[in-house]
């Protein structure tokens, strides 16, 4: 063999395993949770107090909407099953487990989606188990307050305005976004006051279910 | 597969092909007794024949994405390749050819949400021994059969989505070791030349406890050589891929098949050099069937030598 050939196997072997990546990054929304700050005793609508010594919430997953009612019907008609190939940009924010007595007043990242270009109208947040412990007055009485509740349920939570992710959101600067989801646990005992203790729990996750609200906003150039 | 392990694999391999005796001939076309001008893989072997081969190709591909819902979006993830194979196959006897080839692969993919990825990186090294099973006669044989038995080996690393998962479709090999079983029938018939081809690979388990499914190949080219130094080609190149498996489970949005239509030119850049043969084709998709994703046109042009 000629020097050529062997010149070659040595580049070849010179590049052996080598890999040399580039990335712009596209659309992205960091989704994080965040509780208000709670008081050791918190005061209901009907004036009466409810003292906590646990309360959480887990959160399984948090997709994004599409504003499009028909895109969102086939949706419904289609296939539920996730690709193995892992092309599934739409995916959902992970799960994340909030101690609101502890994480009150903080901002808990559950991660970033990589969504599709398109319009979204809502968030979808999947509730996976509400645990709460402590007393409440009630009655003029303290009860205990005690239970533990898997909810899976999937809820829907409007923007207060469609949220545009295309790609001249990109061009211009603005891929980048984030989503907080906010909410204020004390308002998951009004109106428990005078409700039996079969009835208690499903009051509060009723009031759980409507507590959350979203903040949107873009972040270009951050690094938040 | 880690990068200290993809090397030795890679020495291994080409220090044996390099370690070739050369081949003290002039001409390899005379050598075989028959001008006819063949492509990688498709030469008529003679003892201590070595040739060196690097061919670009080109080719787009989309996948499509699941979105929010589950809505399916057509070619949301795009992928535009261009990749070098440099081959070298070297005949220790006359009834056999070792080869092996490795790519050196340029990816640009525009991922579902925009996002956009550039990367350079090799490929899986392909290694094969074929085997003249039959040939009606020693020079200028008109029929030729051969055995081919083969081996792609996981030189490619790993490849990982801007949110660190791992797109099949993407990759630049399969993380596995491939074994492959094949055979060629080739006719030479004065100006005419036909080549048909059929392998079978069956990966083994790779990246992320997936096997990739079965690959079944068949290519039927022609080729007519009006003039000693150049050629037309026409041919039909079809696969099938089965179904991936992933943790034990069957996949069913992956695999298919796809039909190719060919054509291509064949030439001596050098009129005087029969050991420097040229070729360029343009292959387009004429029934696809992929569940998964759309194939375009392969653009490929390559250059072979003999030494």
């Amino acid at each position: 063999m000629t020097s050529e050939p062997r010149g070659a196997a040595v580049a070849l072997l010179l590049s052996a395993g080598a890999a040399c990546v580039g990335y712009a990054p596209g659309l992205e929304v960091a989704v994080s949770y965040e509780a208000a700050p709670m008081t050791l005793a918190v005061l209901t609508d009907d004036g009466g107090r409810v003292q906590l010594d646990t309360a959480e919430l887990a959160i399984e997953a948090l997709e994004l909407v599409p504003c499009d009612a028909w895109t969102a019907a086939l949706g419904a008609l289609g296939p539920a099953r996730a690709w193995a190939h892992g092309v599934v940009e739409g995916e959902s924010a992970g799960g994340v487990r909030l101690d609101v007595l502890h994480d009150g007043g903080t901002s808990v990242a559950a991660g970033v989606l990589r969504p599709l270009p398109g319009r979204y109208c809502a968030a979808r947040l999947h509730l996976e188990r509400l645990a709460i412990e402590g007393r409440a007055e009630r009655g003029g009485r303290w009860t205990s307050l005690a239970f533990a509740r898997a909810l899976d349920r999937d809820l829907r939570v409007p923007f207060d305005a469609p949220m545009d992710l295309d790609a001249d959101a990109l061009n211009a600067g603005f891929g980048r976004n984030a989503l907080r989801v906010r909410f204020d646990a004390a308002e998951w005992f009004d109106g428990i006051g005078h409700l039996s203790e079969e009835r208690l729990a499903e009051a509060i996750v009723t009031n759980v279910l409507g507590s959350f609200t979203l903040v949107c906003n873009p972040r270009a150039g951050t690094d938040e | 597969m880690d990068l200290r392990t993809r090397a030795g694999v890679l020495v291994g391999a080409l220090a044996a092909l390099a370690a070739a005796p050369s081949a003290a001939r002039a001409c390899s076309t005379c050598t075989v007794g028959d001008p006819t001008l063949t492509v990688t893989g498709t030469e008529q072997p003679f003892q201590n024949r070595v040739r060196l081969s690097a061919v670009l190709r080109h080719r787009r591909e989309t996948l499509a994405a699941l979105g929010t819902d589950g809505v399916r979006v057509p070619d949301a993830v795009r992928l535009r390749e261009n990749r070098v194979e440099l081959g070298l196959s070297w005949a220790p006897a006359d009834r056999v050819v070792l080869a092996a080839t490795l790519p050196l692969i340029h990816q640009r993919v525009r991922y579902a949400n925009l996002a956009r990825t550039e990367r350079w990186t090799v490929g899986d090294l392909d290694l094969r021994a074929r085997t003249v099973l039959y040939r009606d006669r020693r020079l200028a044989p008109r029929h030729l059969l051969s055995a081919v038995v083969g081996l792609e080996l996981p030189t490619a690393p790993e490849l990982r989505d801007p949110a660190g998962r791992i797109i099949f479709d993407l990759q630049a090999g399969s993380g596995s070791v491939d074994p492959l079983v094949g055979l060629l029938y080739s006719r030479f018939a004065g100006v005419f030349s036909a080549h048909v081809t059929s392998t079978l690979r069956v990966p083994t388990e790779g990246y992320a406890a997936t096997r990739l499914g079965p690959t079944a190949q068949l290519s039927v080219a022609g080729q007519v050589q009006p003039w000693t130094v150049f050629g037309l080609r026409a041919s039909l190149d079809g696969r099938l891929d089965g179904r991936e498996v992933t943790g034990g489970a069957r996949v069913d949005d992956t695999g298919g098949g796809i039909l190719f239509g060919t054509l291509g030119v064949i030439a001596l850049p050098v009129p005087r050099d029969a050991d420097l043969v040229v070729l360029a084709q343009l292959s387009v998709p004429l029934v696809e069937r992929r569940r998964n994703g759309r194939e375009g046109g392969v653009v490929s042009a390559g250059v072979t030598h003999d030494f």
